[in-house]
């Protein structure tokens, strides 16, 4: 017999499948995962992109973002509500991969974080600590051995629902896409990128309603380099 | 004044102020398509109750900051609130039918915090949802996240 009835007419409820959409993107990342759980039907719509994009626009919209702070050397990871003023701390955790231990964040991103081993250039990591996912990422090729990313920054590309990673050298820049799992290089022209390309240590970027900023100071002036993500622009 | 009629043939008068928070029924009184009685096929009577309690409660929503009703307003939501899934789900329903904004974001709010740190066996329970999923995939859901089914706040009991 073939089994293909839909797990919704189970429901005792007569309960549509949309207004079912609309009370689950309201539930809290954790206990969605395992809600994975109940039936196949409810499997099936929280494994769904459009369900993780609309449950992150109304996380926003129900005000449930976490502070993070990362206590150095001892690589842990601290959440906090912020919803409270007396600032809870939620959960403690440690960053999984071994080769991270340690790791620096150097930007993030509706709950995304770009982290990077503090003792070597050319290893990254993507990870969303509210489902413990992560993507290594190895750095793009470079003309020079020793030429080291200047700046970075992470942000979120609303055209193409992706999120991307920006890296800046000292003569071009390059993308990453999380989507396609690939960088593209592009030529930078730009003076101000020059002078930011002339700071020795890897400036952090501000990731800011799909730009990044890095702010950087010469002797008597301070200048603040952007990157456009919906025109792929460094300013 | 404008008049609905429930599936069960019941007639509740209500006053258009009230009323136009449905933007379904908003559209028709522009329309002019509610001189008479509005038939509503897919609400009954006790829904229909519940959802002109709460239109008539939120007629002023607007003045409600001015006046420091506020709180008034609040509690009465969250007594509004207290009732069975099955209720709740028909108020959610016709909410979606009658297209009225806020009483769907507060409905829907309820169900997913009912629903919010219940495990597994509870939340089938109260939805009355029966498990089809295959050993495989079940290992597969667990495998992906398995501190997604554990932690001191995962509540089982089923109210």
């Amino acid at each position: 017999m073939v089994k293909k009835k839909l797990a919704f007419d189970d429901i005792a409820y007569n309960l549509s499948s949309d207004i079912l959409f609309l009370i689950l993107t309201r539930v809290p990342v954790k206990s969605l995962l395992r809600f994975k759980y109940v039936c196949k039907a409810w499997n099936v719509m929280i494994s769904d992109n459009e369900f993780r994009r609309t449950h992150r626009d109304q996380s926003k919209v129900l005000a449930r973002e976490k502070l993070l702070l990362n206590k150095h050397y001892t690589n842990e990871f601290e959440f906090r509500d912020l919803k409270t003023s007396q600032l809870v701390t939620i959960t403690m955790g440690v960053f999984p991969p071994e080769k991270f231990r340690k790791a620096i964040v150097l930007c993030s991103c509706d709950g995304l974080l770009l982290l990077k081993n503090p003792r070597a250039y050319k290893r990254y990591v993507l990870w969303n600590p509210s489902t413990e996912q992560y993507q290594t990422l190895a750095c793009p090729y470079s003309k020079d051995k020793h030429d080291v990313p200047n700046g970075c920054g992470l942000y979120y590309d609303s055209s193409a629902d992706d999120y991307k990673v920006i890296f800046i050298y000292k003569q071009n820049y390059s993308i990453y896409s999380l989507n396609n799992n690939s960088w593209t290089e592009k030529a930078t022209s730009l003076r101000g990128v020059v002078t930011l390309a002339k700071k020795i240590s890897l400036s952090r970027g501000i990731s800011i309603g799909g730009c990044v900023f890095w702010p950087y100071y010469v002797v008597r002036n301070s200048i603040i380099v952007y990157f456009d993500g919906k025109s792929d622009e460094l300013k | 004044m404008v008049k609905l009629k429930s599936n069960d043939d019941k007639e509740f008068e209500v006053e258009e102020a009230a009323v136009i928070q449905s933007e379904m029924i908003k559209n028709m009184i522009e329309d002019g398509c509610a001189t008479s009685v509005i038939p509503l096929p897919n609400i009954d009577s006790k829904t229909l109750i519940k959802v002109i309690e709460y239109l008539n409660k939120h007629i002023n929503m607007g003045k409600a900051a001015e006046t420091g009703e506020e709180d008034d307003l609040k509690e009465f939501d969250e007594q509004f609130v207290n009732m069975g899934w099955e209720e709740l789900f028909d108020v959610i329903m016709a909410a979606n039918y009658l297209n009225i904004h806020e009483l769907m974001e507060l409905c829907c709010q309820s169900a997913a915090d009912r629903l919010k740190n219940k495990s597994v066996r509870a939340v089938r329970e109260m939805l009355k949802i029966t498990n089809d999923l295959t050993e495989e995939e079940e290992q597969e859901i667990i495998n992906d996240a398995p501190w997604a089914f554990e932690g001191p706040e995962i509540d089982d009991t089923v109210n």
